[in-house]
């Protein structure tokens, strides 16, 4: 599996697959260590 | 990041948080830093995009690490205080900037509390790949 293929959680826990992010532009992830 | 966040957009790139609760944690921290709508805030649970992603989980890099005291103390002199702990307490962060194709340009693995990439610095990357 690629990073561009894994699914996350928006804040209303709709489905976001990564890869489209960065479909048409380049984009900036910022892993943090937990929320708080 | 949060005041800077919209520079991300204007540079012609996207920025993408990414924690790893539920989403309901993930909508509280959300509203209580302020980002902008043009940041994504998403939260991966499984943590499969940060293993994928290189980064660390470690509970030496989190509890035993004297790099971690030191900008602990310096988050602190400027006014930076952590709230409770909505997540993974082990699981390290970090950075990437990937190009539209799926090339990863820039890499950032935290090695413990308080070590990530300024704004500036990912900022610059993001603006590289553009």
């Amino acid at each position: 599996m690629e990073l561009g293929d894994v699914v996350v959680k928006d804040t209303e826990a709709r489905d976001v697959r990564l890869g489209d992010l960065w479909r048409d532009k380049p984009a900036a992830l910022v892993f943090v260590r937990h929320y708080g | 990041m949060r005041p800077r966040a919209d520079e991300f957009a204007k540079a012609g790139g996207k920025l993408a948080v990414i924690g790893n609760g539920w989403p309901a944690m993930a909508k509280s921290w959300a509203e209580h830093v302020g980002f902008p709508p043009s940041v994504a805030v998403l939260t991966d649970p499984t943590r499969k995009a940060y293993d994928l992603a290189g980064m660390k989980r470690s509970v030496a890099l989190t509890l035993f690490n004297p790099f971690a005291l030191v900008r602990w103390g310096r988050a602190q002199l400027h006014g930076f205080r952590q709230g409770k702990t909505a997540g993974d307490a082990w699981q390290q962060g970090g950075a990437l900037v990937v190009q539209p194709g799926g090339k990863v340009t820039f890499r950032y693995v935290s090695l413990g509390p308080g070590d990530h990439p300024g704004p500036t610095t990912l900022l610059a990357a993001l603006k590289r790949a553009a």
